[in-house]
């Protein structure tokens, strides 16, 4: 018995090694070395993730967009164009009658007024992108008439977000889906939506295993010129050692989100190319001005411009994330309207430490940094925090780290406990709105939470956020991001940078500060 | 048994060297694993001395360098001498094991005495609760609470204590169930000594073989479950140089080995010396075994 | 009675099944975990509507008791409500990640049996050879080794550098997974008669077994050898020896004598194995129980912790049930009382 007992295993060993060296086929689909993880969902009335992102780019498309070319200009897509009441509470959007459905059927008015409903019906995590909606009306096939709560200049930005796509009404409805005020309990399309796609995309999703892989086929139905790639997947390779070989070895066409150690091995690999994207990421050390409720020496100005000027940027910029990352001076980062890096602060140990004793505080005092997971720019927050600590220890400043997991430390910050912290804010559509409204006002966002009430940047950011001409709007965003120099209580670290490494058969490659990579544009030579 | 005794009284006549050579030859495991634990206790204690760079100390020059003259264990991310944080690091780890360990045993050697001694509902809800927590996988449970607790060093070890004591209370019951039917116990209580006299009288030498055994071999145990702790982000907070958080920086860093392989093997060499010691322990004071 | 004997245990096993959840429900409220955050999304906080829905969904406006008489009232019908992080049922999701831990724990007791036993008896007919102080160094190093730690260390020698083991995860990232029948990678793959993928799997598997094996293997060693020289001690191997009884048939005799401690201590290398996995999981990019109970944990996703936990402890009584029971059946004279 014994004998057959090691038979067996020493059977299943020699088929477990001869596993590793068998190969397989090269295939003509685009295969994408990414992480899943965070897949919750793909119904994009529900998904409000990284992943999702992309996916929904390719699948579904929306009435107008922005290319990654061009981040300031809105173009047409499902709809031809659209015209603005005098008010500002009335958009009127004119379809493209060529817009057609995977399935062929047209891209008709009702299937964006289903489409806008069920999104804010299903009061899901991306349901605040139609917050401003409050009517839609149809009068023709190819007409939609949305009236707006209030005015919103960045509504036709708005309109570009993965959330905000088009889908398929009579695709949806035959799959469980509503658009019913009570759709949050009633709407059953999750399930189907999150393995099958119902849009006009390039793309059409053709499944989902969690944690495994996403995999779409072109649609050959395109209404414009099909992609030139017949299939996409995206495969969850966690590990970047794994993903570098696989790329190295060709089962993978590009490997997303590149360790930055490895960036050297890959320019030097003449079968790869690495690609480097903007993200409009920012993240931020935050200084609370309050002085009503937190007792630290922050409320004080020139205590935050100290602190500003000791913290070492080009240290963690290039020693950290070894250079791939640029730098605003305030929370508009940089490639936003008015946003200017020549404002920004520089380390200056000498004028911080006057700083401090002008403010009274010569020898330094205590301060806890609170942070919470994750890896900002792919450092770990731990490793952050540290080379903040070492920075600050320099003018005498002690700090203490408390790290948090995320969902505590977003608690904490959402109910304005926090005074000195670090963090992201990633953009969900491309208006200055996305900063500004945001990192402005004492009753709302981000400044909120951190005790801000600074009536100089809130006005600014009001009057910039209502202002239709475009260079009177830049030429506000400028003094908006001087005002917030000046106070120091938003001090950027860092914008990173998403480095991709590609097979260098891959042409056509393209970056987009909201959903990365588009597939549609690409090829494999 | 008796053999046993003649010859150690023949040999109590000898010097006091010639009879510690002779026990290190009879348990080897036992002083060996004791002079690993010396070793680390020694480094706890002069770290300074041992590893004169702050272990705090960053020089983002040296940021990932493989080990060298200058950083005998390589350097980590933000450019810390890894060799000193390593022997910083005992200073975390082992108090705190040691911390929960002595908790454990207060704790459960209390629970216990009094759930064996007074017996009834008193008895039932103690051991219940045990029970309960003894059902749990005990990386499970002090996952789930350093979980809910939060991060921090003193959670982690409160996680850690709670996981642990039922197993101490339950040794001290049992031993308390089975000196208590014995007849000079009896015969005691018959003669009008008071419960908790016996209790400490008669009990406690019998239970504390089995108790120091067995904490030998927890002090590694908790040195393992802290510090997969911090390397599952609940333990320590940084910038503090904690073994386990030291392995998750260099979680995904295959290319920089130097990064988990040194704070692994200071926490492989303790766990083995808390297993040889208790090993050994084991053989010397229940020759049966 | 032996029906009996089952349902008493089980009646046993629901009270603790309940202790368990309690305390964690406890846990979890003396915290105060505003699970609102990540049920919602950042950004979606702003929109009361939505908070309100949410809210209301989840039960969460209700007062403490009431939640927890629901929840229990729930877990009665096998319902351990939803994922705060996924949004799916619990079960769902731990159906989904169960497979892989199961699938792991196996080969290794697997393993630790086809390695342990051998060793274990050829340690033990030759008490103090080179086999059994070289088992006994292996065991206790085994013992010392922190999981996670090894795994990093097994993946950078044998993968990075030598290259002879495959990365983390269950299978090459460009293999397609075989169609999901028990969710064991290897067996689905064998059904569906992909030999490649069966191969791949097990190639992935080769790392984590070994070490999560390790550690089974070193007990399930110790006690064959404790037994077998306690068995060569006897009278009638002594006496079968002596009428020249070839060695094998005594391995065998002693074998049978190993099985009861042997099965005893395989219940709870099991349960072992279970709670082995979390690390050893983390570290190998294993989509199994470990992955999803840390991952909860990390983000205080309280239901998922909750199941996840629950399951591990309903899957370590009854392994020790089944343990009871077998124990009963191999050696009659315990009773099943």
């Amino acid at each position: 018995m014994m004998k057959r007992l090691f038979a067996v295993f020493a059977l299943l060993l020699c088929l477990a090694v001869a596993g590793g060296i068998s190969a397989q086929d090269a295939q003509s689909a685009l295969i994408v070395a990414t992480q899943l993880d965070d897949v919750i969902t793909l119904d994009p009335g529900r998904a409000f993730e990284t992943t999702n992102l992309v996916v929904h780019h390719a699948t579904y498309e929306t009435l107008l967009e922005i290319r990654p070319d061009d981040l300031v200009t809105i173009q047409p897509l499902l709809a031809t164009g659209y015209t603005v009441s005098e008010d500002g509470l009335t958009y009127t959007f004119a379809l493209n009658p060529d817009a057609r459905f995977a399935s062929g059927s047209p891209v008709t008015s009702e299937d964006v007024r289903f489409s806008w409903t069920r999104l804010k019906n299903i009061k899901g995590n991306p349901s605040f992108y139609a917050d401003a909606v409050a009517a839609i009306e149809t009068p023709d096939a190819q007409t939609v008439v949305v009236t707006l709560s209030a005015a919103t200049p960045a509504f036709a930005t708005i309109v570009t977000a993965p959330a905000m796509s088009i889908l398929e009404k009579a695709v949806v409805v035959a799959n469980g889906g509503t658009d019913a005020a009570d759709a949050d309990a009633s709407d059953l399309a999750n399930d189907w939506l999150s393995q099958n796609s119902a849009g006009s995309g390039p793309f059409v999703l053709t499944g989902w295993t969690p944690e495994t892989e996403i995999t779409m086929v072109r649609n050959d139905n395109y209404w414009r010129a099909p992609a030139a790639l017949p299939a996409v997947t995206l495969r969850n390779v966690n590990d970047a050692t794994t993903a570098l070989q696989l790329l190295e070895r060709g089962d993978v066409d590009i490997y997303e989100n590149v360790d930055k150690d490895l960036a050297e091995q890959i320019s030097a690999n003449g079968d790869l190319k690495l690609e480097m994207g903007q993200t409009l990421n920012l993240t931020y050390l935050a200084l609370s001005p309050d002085a009503a409720t937190f007792t630290t020496p922050l409320s004080n100005r020139q205590v935050r411009q100290a602190i500003a000027q000791a913290v070492d940027y080009d240290g963690i910029i290039d020693g950290l994330l070894l250079g791939y990352a640029d730098r605003p001076a305030s929370p508009l980062p940089i490639g936003v309207q008015g946003s200017d890096p020549a404002q920004r602060y520089e380390r200056d140990l000498d004028a911080a430490r006057a700083l401090l004793a002008e403010a009274g505080y010569a020898d330094g005092f205590d301060l806890t940094l609170y942070i919470g997971t994750g890896a900002p720019g792919g450092i770990p927050a731990e490793t952050l925090a540290a080379k903040i600590q070492a920075d600050l220890a320099e003018i005498g400043i002690t700090l203490e780290i408390n790290q948090q997991p995320t969902s505590n430390f977003l608690t904490a910050f959402r109910a304005q406990e926090l005074p000195f912290l670090f963090s992201t804010w990633t953009p969900d559509y491309l208006d200055a709105t996305m900063w500004s409204d945001y990192f402005s006002f004492a009753d709302g966002g981000l400044s909120k939470r951190i005790r801000m009430d600074i009536p100089e940047i809130a006005a600014i950011a009001q009057q910039a956020a209502a202002e239709t001409d475009a260079t009177a709007r830049t030429a506000l965003y400028q003094q908006y991001q001087t005002a917030h120099v000046t106070e120091a209580v938003f001090v950027p670290l860092f914008q990173p940078q998403l480095l991709y490494a590609l097979r260098s058969s891959v042409q056509g490659f393209s970056f987009h500060p909201v959903y990365f990579l588009e597939f549609y544009t690409l090829s494999k030579g | 048994m008796s053999a046993a005794s003649s010859v150690g009284a023949i040999r109590r006549e000898a010097p006091l060297s010639r009879r510690i050579l002779k026990h290190l030859r009879k348990y080897p495991s036992l002083w060996i694993g004791l002079t690993i634990l010396v070793a680390f206790l020694l480094m706890t204690l002069f770290a300074d001395v041992i590893a004169p760079t702050d272990p705090l100390a960053q020089n983002l020059r040296d940021r990932l360098d493989a080990p060298s003259a200058a950083h005998p264990f390589g350097a980590d991310e933000l450019g810390r001498d890894i060799y000193s944080r390593v022997v910083h690091g005992a200073r975390i780890s082992l108090p705190a094991s040691f911390v929960v360990v002595i908790i454990s045993v207060v704790v459960g050697v209390l629970l216990g005495a009094v759930a064996g001694f007074f017996g009834g509902a008193l008895d039932a809800a103690i051991m219940r609760t045990a029970d309960v927590t003894l059902a749990f996988p005990s990386v499970v449970l002090a996952l789930a609470i350093s979980a809910f607790l939060g991060p921090g060093l003193t959670n982690a070890i409160i996680a850690a204590s709670v996981v642990l004591w039922p197993e101490y209370a339950r040794l001290m019951r049992s031993q308390i169930l089975v000196v208590r039917a014995q007849e000079y116990v009896v015969a005691a209580r018959a003669l009008g000594a008071r419960e908790a006299s016996i209790l400490f009288r008669h009990v406690l030498p019998n239970a504390w073989t089995p108790l120091i055994v067995k904490a030998a071999l927890d002090v590694g145990g908790i040195i393992l479950l802290v510090s997969a702790l911090s390397f599952l982000g609940l333990g320590v907070q940084p910038p503090t140089p904690e073994w386990g958080a030291m392995i998750a920086l260099g979680r995904t860093k295959f290319f920089q080995w130097w990064l988990a392989t040194f704070p692994g093997l200071a926490i492989l060499l303790v766990i083995l010396a808390c297993n040889l010691i208790s090993e050994g322990l084991r053989n010397w004071l229940d020759p049966h075994y | 009675m032996i029906l009996q004997f089952f349902l008493r245990r089980l009646l046993f096993a629901i009270p603790m099944m309940f202790g368990i959840s309690l305390v964690l429900f406890l846990l979890y409220n003396i915290v105060q975990v505003d699970p609102l955050v990540m049920i919602v999304g950042e950004r979606a906080m702003d929109n009361p509507e939505i908070v309100a829905a949410a809210v209301q969904k989840w039960g969460l406006d209700r007062p403490v008791w009431e939640q927890y008489l629901t929840y229990a009232g729930n877990m009665l019908h096998g319902d351990f409500g939803s994922s705060f992080l996924t949004k799916r049922p619990v079960l769902e999701d731990l159906q989904l990640f169960l497979p892989a831990t199961l699938e792991l724990a196996l080969s290794s007791l697997v393993f630790a049996i086809a390695i342990g036993i051998p060793l274990g008896v050829i340690a033990g007919v030759r008490a103090g050879g080179l086999i059994d102080r070289a088992a006994w160094g292996l065991s206790l190093l085994n013992a010392s080794l922190p999981p996670f730690w090894t795994g990093l260390i097994f993946l950078t020698i044998f993968y990075y550098f030598l290259g002879i083991a495959p990365g983390p995860g269950r299978l090459d990232p460009r293999m397609a997974f075989p169609p999901r029948v028990t969710g064991l990678v290897t067996l689905d793959a064998a059904f569906a008669g992909d030999w490649a993928a069966f191969a791949n799997a097990l190639h992935h598997l080769m790392l984590p077994t070994l070490i999560l094996g390790g550690f089974t293997l070193a007990l399930v060693l110790r006690v064959v050898r404790a037994s077998m020289i306690e068995e060569m001690r006897r009278e009638y191997v002594r006496t079968a020896r002596s009428k020249g009884l070839p060695p094998r048939a005594v391995v065998v005799h002693a074998l049978r004598n190993t099985l009861i401690p042997l099965v005893t201590l395989l219940g709870l290398a099991f349960a072992g194995l279970l709670s082995g996995a979390v690390m050893t999981e983390t570290v190998f990019d294993w989509p199994g129980l470990g992955t999803y109970l840390v991952r909860a944990a990390a983000n205080l996703d309280y239901p998922a912790i909750q199941g996840g936990t629950l399951l591990i402890a309903l899957i370590y009584i009854v392994t020790n049930l089944i343990v009871d029971f077998l124990y009963g059946v191999l050696d009659p004279r315990v009773r099943l009382a």
